[in-house]
């Protein structure tokens, strides 16, 4: 009995024991064996992280104008689950997309709780679409790219996908600062998959993407883009690109290519046209290659520029091949022979230059390399070794064959040309900007090296100066500035690769002004013009379009070049106009006559307080000038304080004033270094404001650094 | 005298309570961190009165011999039962329950008090000398005794508390001696009552029943009672079902497949699983368990109790929380093992019944094994019956081994 009842005891013990353990093993099959599932589970399906996005950065061109930004834009899903008709959803919505709503339906029938019905609706089509008022359609607010200047600088901008991340150009380059970093929060999420936020949940505000500040300036870029395509319309090229870049600093200020496609539609365009030829393609430059022939011969002293080289009557032998000249010079002096472009005349400045020296300017220049700039698919173009050279390889490549560059190769080598000798690393991108505007990165300019002294430059800018003058470039020459500049024309390698062909060409101009002390850079390069097809003739004219319309403009690096040109006794069929403000009448119909102006006076004040055109414009000999003749205090304004000029450059300064409806007089030229009355001094009736420019102004901004650089750098 | 008092009363046993209430306790202040409620926020300081009342009852549970109980066992039997029947009236609940008394600031559960009084019962009945003998027949009184409280716990509808009185039901019909064989066929009807949602598992079991007749050989008339009842009960039991309320058919459907409800017990079992299994070996600290911080966890401070404990002190707390537990019960098997007063060794055993009853199905519940029955955890579960009738039975448990020598 006793053993029987400690048997049936042990028998209790040992069932209890066994559910005990499967208790217990079912605890260490969730607790330790499935530890990580279920960590996995407990953070994804019920603590749902909702993605809360950042808003992407905008891009800015250097003077803050919006190339790229965000509009808000509404997305459309269906709830499946929650659908009453289907088959009405589906019929509104194909109307609405123009697709057959089939296509729609069948999604709702798919596994899963969310469809998207259309993405990226502008304010238009959402109230559309809201007005329906469908069961089981939601809306999501989105952010979608939006490119104002729609085509414009397309392939240095690029675009997105639908996902706002980076596909083309800066947009791709830049994607990991511009977009930022998207926050989340956790959500409650039930059963039916809809998401509760509760304030006490964990959340992470997203972080919004840095916006760039680029060195383009939209202006420049838009003129450089109208001049191309009437360039190539005139030319009937192909294709064509054009860089126009500040030679000091080596920021680009536009980059144009043609042809373009809008950035707010871009699938619709061919991968073609998305190409930013000016760093992507390349192309044997032919004769604007030649300075480096030139430069090599300056430098180590083989030729001096009055030296003359025997230009053989036109053609000379190369290994067998003869090369011709398209005149038939004889003897030139070296300055004649990049003048007048003379093949013959370079081959042999190199020849006596060598193999090695000649490759080692063409390394140094830039060519063969990559240049560095912060765009995405850069070409490093082709410059062979002497070690495998031909024999012709020397001649040809003097004369800008059997190599073959990047537009903006030899952009960033005429810079270097123009600002005394040094490479500069292009830039396109100046700043990295945060939410609030700080600085968040700076791209200052960076020189490579320095690959000529500055004396050479100064030679190689007159010798170029003088190819505008009376060279080939002759159609890039402007009235009252010296141009400097090159002319290309290449003859394209057949598509077979078998020789040249002998109607389809690579027109190019590359140059600078003031040849003096260079501003501005500027390449402009045609695929295949008809008719022109010379650099001279097809390329040289969209250049000096460009720089004539830059010249003009109020605002920008150019801005207070037109001064320059402005001096009394111009003998062109166009003039300035010439500031009058402050003038008495007498005065400014005076200062008109003297340009061969006529005068309209209007208002019956004492003194001039508004012209029409206005003044710094390139105007026709003859044209009329309307003159507002008044009195500020007539005019109701308030007595202001006079601003602070000092610093900037003249023509901000007198911008400035003139919205004060001051009246400005001016001596000498650059930037501001004294006004009086001094700053913060009452406006009384009939002030006039004088101001005192200096070019230097003590490195304040990129024009004083440029000006103060051309300082040390001899005439010649 | 008090010598030996002191050697027979059971310290290791209230430590182990006294630990088991006091982590409860702790876990019920940290699943209220997350709660939007701020009346709920003094819930642990309630549970700690519950606790203080309890551990009183506790004392004066041991304190009063048992010979008392015996003698008052009928009547106070009959009083709960009453009190249970009082409750389709009188009574309050939730989801279609009517579960509890509402006595002003607090909720009583008679069905908490039904459970002590059917140990007594029974193990008045079951002491009686003739039916010490063995057989089936003699216990089917007992079986009228259990199944009164049953059938009245059920109408409530508690499934949950009305299965505890089964528990109870064999595990002092074994201690009374009834062999194993006997036991199964008696409960046989309860076990094909199961099956019958499957005909082939029940077309199996039916067989086995046969297969034990036949072994065990009782007299004919019990034979075909036994085999009548199991076969009425497999052809009555899917027109039953139809009859259950529809959250008992949605909690047994879930069970069987959790994916079914997401929203409802599924979705309990499925975030009760989650917080375990995200707590790993040695959890995410005390106040620290993101489910139960969040109040993914449904009722965590009652019946999911463990998963929240489980998750903050992962693996190695749980397995402290089960020793716990373990200890409690091998100490009740003993205590009724050494009882010398059959009457004593049958209420420890229904007590430890009890316990091991709701503590299985309760952690069976957090950990997916058995279906949601909505039954709390021993001392740990918040709430002021439970508690207070837990301490009762540790107090009964105290008593027998006070007086374990007693005939």
């Amino acid at each position: 009995m006793n053993s029987n009842q400690g048997r049936r005891t042990l028998l209790v013990i040992a069932l209890g024991f066994c559910v005990w353990s499967s208790l217990v093993g079912r605890l260490f099959f969730i607790q330790i064996l499935h530890n990580r599932e279920y960590c996995r589970k407990s953070k994804v399906q019920h603590r749902c992280e909702l993605v809360l996005n950042a808003r992407r950065g905008n891009i800015y061109d250097r003077d803050g104008t919006k190339l790229v930004f965000n509009l808000p834009v509404k997305s459309y899903y269906a709830v499946p689950q929650e659908i009453e008709n289907p088959q009405r959803l589906g019929d509104m919505f194909g109307k609405f997309l123009n697709r057959p709503s089939q296509s729609i339906i069948r999604n709702f029938y798919k596994k899963g709780s969310f469809v998207w019905l259309t993405r990226k609706m502008g304010p238009v089509e959402s109230e559309l679409i809201e007005s329906w008022s469908i069961p089981g359609v939601y809306a999501l607010g989105e952010m979608e790219r939006f490119y104002p200047g729609r085509s414009m600088g397309c392939q240095i901008i690029g675009f997105t996908d639908v996902d706002n991340s980076g596909l083309e150009g800066l947009e791709l380059q830049f994607d990991e600062q511009l977009c930022g970093e998207d926050g989340w929060a956790v959500v409650q999420m039930d059963a039916c998959g809809r998401k509760i936020p509760l304030a006490e949940y964990p959340r992470e505000e997203p972080c919004d993407g840095h916006s760039l500040v680029l060195t383009i300036q939209a202006t420049y870029q838009a003129i450089a883009e109208q001049e191309l395509e009437r360039g190539i319309q005139d030319t009937r090229a192909r294709a064509g690109c054009v860089i126009l870049m500040d030679p000091v600093t080596g920021e680009i200020l536009a980059m144009a290519n043609e042809p373009r496609y809008d950035l707010n539609h871009p699938g619709r365009v061919l991968p073609e046209w998305r190409r930013n030829r000016a760093i992507t393609d390349m192309f044997e430059p032919g004769s604007t290659f030649k300075i480096v022939a030139a430069a090599a011969a300056l430098q180590e002293e083989t030729q001096k520029p009055e030296d003359i080289i025997y230009c053989e009557e036109g053609q000379i032998e190369v290994c067998g091949k003869i090369i011709h000249d398209v005149e038939e010079f004889g003897w030139l002096t070296f300055q004649r022979v990049i003048e007048k472009s003379s093949n013959v005349g370079v081959i042999k400045v190199a020849r006596k230059l060598g193999e090695k020296i000649f490759f080692d300017y063409a390394r140094a220049f830039g060519f063969g390399n990559l240049t560095g700039i912060q765009l995405p698919g850069e070409a490093k173009g082709l410059l062979a070794h002497p070690k495998t050279w031909s024999g012709m390889s020397l001649a040809s490549m003097a004369i800008g064959h059997e190599v073959a560059v990047t537009p903006l190769q030899l952009v960033c080598a005429y810079a270097s040309l123009a600002n005394g000798g040094t490479l500069m690393k292009p830039l396109i991108v100046r700043y990295i900007v945060d939410g609030r505007g700080n600085v968040v990165r700076n791209f200052s300019p960076s020189p490579v090296r320095r690959v000529i002294s500055p004396e050479t430059a100064a030679v190689l800018r007159f010798f170029l100066a003088k190819v505008v003058e009376s060279g080939t470039g002759k159609m890039a020459r402007m009235k009252g500035l010296t141009v400097a500049g090159k002319t290309g024309t290449a003859y394209k390698l057949k598509e077979n690769g078998s020789g040249f062909s002998s109607n389809k060409f690579v027109a190019s101009f590359c140059g600078f002004f003031p040849a003096e002390s260079p501003r501005l850079v500027g390449l402009v390069i045609l695929d295949e013009p008809r008719s022109p097809h010379s650099g001279g003739r097809a390329a040289a004219p969209i250049f000096r379009r460009i720089a004539e319309r830059i010249l003009y403009l109020p605002k920008g690096p150019c801005a207070d070049l037109c001064l320059m040109t402005s001096e009394p006794g111009d003998t062109s069929q166009m003039v300035v106009v010439p500031s009058l403000s402050g003038l008495d009448s007498s005065a400014a119909v005076h200062q008109l006559q003297q340009r061969g102006l006529v005068a309209e006076l209007e208002g019956d004040g004492l003194r001039v307080y508004h012209q029409q055109p206005q003044t710094g414009l390139l105007v026709a000999r003859g044209e009329t000038v309307l003159v507002h003749l008044g009195d500020q205090r007539a005019r109701g304004s308030e007595p202001s304080e006079i601003p602070h000029v000092v610093g900037l450059t003249m023509r901000e300064a007198i911008r400035q004033l003139r919205q004060k409806e001051l009246a400005v007089r001016v001596s000498g030229s650059g930037l501001v270094v004294r006004q009086t009355p001094k700053a913060g001094s009452s406006i009384g009736e009939g002030i006039v404001c004088h101001l005192e420019c200096a070019p230097s102004g003590g490195g304040q901004s990129l024009m004083a650094v440029a000006s103060s650089c051309y300082q040390g750098v001899s005439k010649p | 005298m008090f010598s030996g008092a002191s050697r027979n009363a059971d310290l290791f046993l209230v430590v182990v309570v006294v630990l088991l209430c006091g982590v409860g306790v702790l876990t019920i202040f940290s699943t209220l961190q997350g709660s939007e409620v701020s009346m709920a926020r003094n819930l642990h300081l309630k549970q700690l009165f519950w606790f203080g009342l309890g551990f009183l009852a506790m004392i004066l549970v041991a304190v009063i011999p048992y010979k008392f109980y015996y003698a008052l066992c009928p009547i106070i039997y009959v009083i709960s039962l009453l009190s249970l029947v009082l409750l389709f009236w009188f009574g309050s609940g939730q989801g279609g329950a009517n579960r509890w008394f509402n006595l002003g600031s607090f909720y009583f559960q008679p069905a908490e008090l039904v459970k002590v009084t059917t140990i007594f019962v029974l193990a008045r009945y079951l002491s009686g000398r003739k039916v010490a003998a063995g057989g089936i027949k003699p216990f089917l009184p007992a079986l009228l005794l259990v199944v009164l409280p049953f059938i009245l716990i059920i109408k409530q509808p508690d499934l949950g508390t009305s299965m505890v009185f089964m528990a109870i039901l064999v595990a002092m019909l074994y201690h009374a001696g009834m062999k194993p064989a006997n036991l199964f066929l008696l409960l046989s009807p309860a076990i094909s009552l199961i099956c019958a949602f499957h005909l082939i598992s029940w077309m199996i079991f039916i067989l086995v029943v046969i297969l034990m007749l036949f072994l065990s050989r009782p007299r004919f008339l019990t034979t075909a009672a036994i085999f009548l009842t199991n076969f009425a009960v497999g052809i009555i039991t899917p027109i039953m079902w139809r009859g259950l309320h529809e959250y008992q058919q949605k909690r047994i459907l879930v069970f069987l497949d959790q994916g079914r409800d997401p929203l409802g017990a599924g979705y309990q079992v499925i975030q009760s699983k989650v917080a375990l299994g995200s707590g790993g070996f040695l959890g995410k600290g005390f106040l620290h368990g993101t489910q139960t911080k969040l109040a993914f966890l449904p009722a965590q401070h009652t019946d999911f109790i463990f998963s929240s404990f489980g998750e903050q002190f992962g693996f190695l707390g749980s397995m402290i929380i089960l020793f716990l537990f373990l200890i409690l019960i091998l100490r009740g098997v003993k205590i009724a093992q050494m009882a010398r007063n059959k009457f004593a060794g049958l209420v420890a055993q229904g007590v430890t019944a009890v316990i091991f009853f709701h503590v299985f199905v309760n952690v069976g519940v957090s950990l997916g094994i058995m279906p949601v029955t909505g039954l709390p955890l021993p001392f740990m579960s918040y709430g002021g019956s439970s508690l207070i009738t837990n301490m009762i039975l540790v107090g009964l448990l105290l008593n027998v081994r006070f007086r374990w020598q007693e005939y």
